[in-house]
C-alpha cells in the first residue's frame, strides 16, 4: 500500500455543520485555561492575569485571521502542515506533523492533570490512576472516530457553558477590589503568563484542521471563527477577572483554583457544579486533541514524508488508528511529568505560535502562489495593507514569545529549537528513503480535489474589491 | 531554467520554475536546515555565556545559519550540473 495511493479513498467520511463546528470550537477552546491554567499561572503573576489574557488575545486575533482566510480560500485537511509546506518550504511544513506528537502529549498531561484536580472533588482517589483514565478514554474516542466525538462535544459543551455562567455571574459581585493589588508582582511570571495563555486559544486552529469535513467551509469557517474569537475572549476574561478578584493571588497555584474560589461566594453545591463542568471540559479538549492532530499526521504520511502507515484508515471506525495511537500513547510514560503545567502550556505557546507564523508568511505567498485559490476566497485582504500587517503583527509576536521564553523559561525554547534541529534530520533521512524530486513535488503542490479551476477563478473574482490575483498564473508545483 | 531567471539562486525557491537538477537539491531545504541550525546554536552559545544575548544571537544565528545553507545549495547545484556534463 503506497502513501499516495490511499490518499483518495482515505478522505473521511464524516460531515459536519455550523452548530456542530462551532460546539467544537468553542468547547475545545474554552476549556483547558479556563480550570487548569488560570490558577497556577495567577499564583506568581497576580491580578496581571487579566492583562495578560489580553495580550494573549492579540496574537490569538492574527491566528483567527490566518486561519480564517487560509481555511476559506485552501478548505483542505492536514491544514497548517498543508499551507506551510505548499506556501513557504517543505520542511517548514514537515515541522508541523513532526512537532504534532510533542504538542499533543503536552496536552494531553494538561487537560489530563486538570481532570484529575476536580474529579477528585466529587471522589477521594489518588490523582495518577484519574489522569491514566482519561488518557485510556481519550484513546477509544478518538480510535471510534469523528461522528462520535461531535455528538458527545455538544453535551459536554452545554454543561461547560452553564458551569461557567455558575461562576462568572454571581462571581462578579463578589469581587473584593483589594485583591488586584498589587497588580504586577512579577514582570516575568507575567510575560511568560502571556506566551502560555496563547495556548488556550488555539482551538481556533481545530477548524482549519477540519476544513474536508466541515459543510460549505467558505462561509462556516469565517462565520464560526468570528463568532467563536468573541465567545471565548468574553468568558476568559471575566473569568480570570473574577478569579483574582476573589482569592488573594498568593493563595492560587494549587489544585482545582476555580472551584476553591467558588467555595467563597457559592452555597455548598457551588465548588461542585464548578468541577463538574471543569470535567466536561476537559473531556470535550482531549475528544477534539487526537482528533485534529492525527489528520495531520495522515496527511504528511500521504505525502510520503512520514511513514506509510499514519495514513491508514482503520477499516470499521475509518480513523487513522495508527496516527492516533502515535498521539495518544506516549502519555502514559510521560505522566510523571503532568503536573509541569505552566511549562508545558508555554511549549505549546511558543511551538504553535512559530508555526502560525510561516502560517502568515505563507498567507503572504497565497496571491502569488495559488491565485485560483485565493480569488474564490469568500474575503480576502489587500496584499500591501492587511496582508503585510498580519504577516509583520504576526513575525512581532513570534518574536516576542521567543524572547520572553528564552529569558524566563529557557529550557522550553531549547527543547523546541533542538527538536528542529532533529526534525531536519529526519526529512533527510524520509528523503532519503524516497524519490527525492517526486517528495518535494508532492510537498509543493495540491491534491488534484483540492485545486480549483482557472475558469472558477476568474468568475469569483469577478466583483472582487481586493486585490486582483495573476490571471495568467498556473496552480504552483505541478 | 538557469542563469538570471533560476529560482534557486532567490529568496524562496519556486517549485515550478525548477530544473530537475534544482528540484533535487532544493528537495534537501538547505538553506532552512541550516538556519535551524544556526538558531539552535544562538540560543545555546549564550546560554553557557552570556544570557543577555540571547535577545539578538538566536536572530544572528538563523541569518548565518540561512545564508551558509543558501551557498551549500548553490554549490550543490553546480557539483551536480558538473557531475551531469562530465557523465554526457
Amino acid at each position: 500500500m503506497s502513501a499516495s495511493g490511499d490518499a483518495d479513498a482515505a478522505t473521511l467520511s464524516s460531515s459536519i455543520g455550523i452548530v456542530g463546528v462551532l460546539a467544537l470550537l468553542v468547547g475545545n477552546a474554552i476549556s483547558v485555561p479556563i480550570f487548569v491554567l488560570p490558577g497556577p499561572l495567577a499564583g506568581t503573576a497576580g491580578p496581571s492575569l487579566v492583562v495578560a489574557i489580553l495580550l494573549a488575545a492579540i496574537p490569538a486575533s492574527f491566528v483567527v485571521l490566518y486561519n480564517a482566510l487560509l481555511g476559506s480560500a485552501m478548505p483542505v485537511a492536514g491544514g497548517l502542515y498543508v499551507y506551510i509546506s505548499r506556501l513557504t518550504a517543505p520542511y517548514w511544513g514537515f515541522l508541523v506533523p513532526f512537532t504534532i506528537p510533542l504538542v499533543a502529549w503536552a496536552s494531553l498531561l494538561i487537560t489530563a492533570t486538570g481532570f484529575a484536580e476536580y474529579t477528585r472533588i466529587f471522589v477521594d482517589v489518588p490523582s495518577t490512576p484519574l489522569i491514566y483514565v482519561l488518557l485510556a478514554f481519550v484513546l477509544l474516542v478518538n480510535l471510534i472516530g469523528l461522528r462520535v466525538v461531535a455528538q458527545v462535544q455538544l453535551v459536554f459543551f452545554a454543561g461547560l457553558v452553564i458551569a461557567l455562567l455558575t461562576f462568572i455571574v454571581p462571581g462578579a459581585t463578589a469581587v473584593d477590589a483589594a485583591n488586584y493589588a498589587p497588580f504586577f508582582p512579577d514582570y516575568g511570571a507575567f510575560g511568560l503568563a502571556v506566551v502560555a495563555l496563547f495556548y488556550p486559544f488555539l482551538g481556533f486552529g481545530l477548524l482549519v484542521e477540519l476544513g474536508e469535513e466541515i459543510e460549505n467551509p467558505g462561509r462556516t469557517i469565517p462565520l464560526v471563527l468570528g463568532l467563536g474569537i468573541g465567545i471565548v475572549a468574553l468568558f476568559y476574561v471575566a473569568l480570570i477577572a473574577v478569579l483574582v478578584g476573589v482569592v488573594p493571588y498568593t493563595e492560587l497555584g494549587a489544585e482545582a483554583d476555580l472551584a476553591m474560589a467558588a467555595a467563597q461566594f457559592l452555597p455548598w453545591w457551588g465548588e461542585y457544579v464548578v468541577a463538574a463542568g471543569a470535567v466536561f471540559a476537559v473531556v470535550t479538549t482531549v475528544n477534539t486533541t487526537l482528533l485534529v492532530f492525527s489528520r495531520t499526521l495522515m496527511r504528511a504520511s500521504r505525502d510520503g514524508i512520514l511513514p506509510a502507515s499514519l495514513a491508514r484508515i482503520h477499516p470499521r471506525f475509518e480513523t487513522p488508528h495508527y496516527a492516533v495511537a502515535l498521539l495518544g500513547l506516549p502519555p502514559f510514560v510521560l505522566v510523571p511529568i503532568a503536573d509541569e503545567i505552566v511549562g508545558l502550556s508555554v511549549f505549546i505557546g511558543l511551538a504553535s505560535l512559530t508555526a502560525y507564523f510561516f502560517c502568515a508568511i505563507g498567507l503572504w505567498n497565497l496571491p502569488r502562489e495559488f491565485p485560483a485559490h485565493y480569488a474564490n476566497a469568500p474575503f480576502r485582504l489587500r496584499r500591501y495593507r492587511g496582508l503585510l500587517l498580519a504577516v509583520l503583527g504576526g513575525a512581532v509576536a513570534t518574536g516576542a514569545f521567543w524572547i520572553v521564553t528564552l529569558l524566563q523559561r529557557p529550557i522550553v525554547g531549547v527543547v523546541l529549537v533542538g527538536w528542529f534541529v532533529v526534525a531536519y534530520g529526519y526529512y533527510r533521512y524520509r528523503l532519503a528513503k524516497t524519490d527525492r524530486a517526486e517528495t518535494y513535488r508532492t510537498m509543493t503542490s495540491l491534491d488534484r480535489h483540492e485545486r480549483v479551476e482557472e475558469s472558477e477563478a476568474h468568475h469569483a473574482s469577478g466583483d472582487a474589491s481586493g486585490d486582483t490575483p495573476r490571471a495568467d498564473a498556473g496552480e504552483g508545483g505541478d | 531554467m538557469v542563469g538570471h531567471y533560476m529560482a534557486i539562486g532567490e529568496y524562496r525557491d519556486e517549485p515550478a520554475e525548477m530544473d530537475d537538477v534544482e528540484r533535487e537539491v532544493a528537495a534537501a531545504q538547505y538553506p532552512e536546515g541550516g538556519l535551524v541550525v544556526g538558531l539552535g546554536l544562538g540560543i545555546v552559545l549564550p546560554l553557557v555565556t552570556a544570557p543577555a544575548l540571547l535577545a539578538v544571537t538566536p536572530f544572528l544565528g538563523g541569518v548565518v545559519g540561512f545564508a551558509l545553507g543558501r551557498r551549500v545549495r548553490d554549490a550543490a547545484v553546480r557539483r551536480r550540473r558538473a557531475d551531469r556534463t562530465t557523465a554526457e
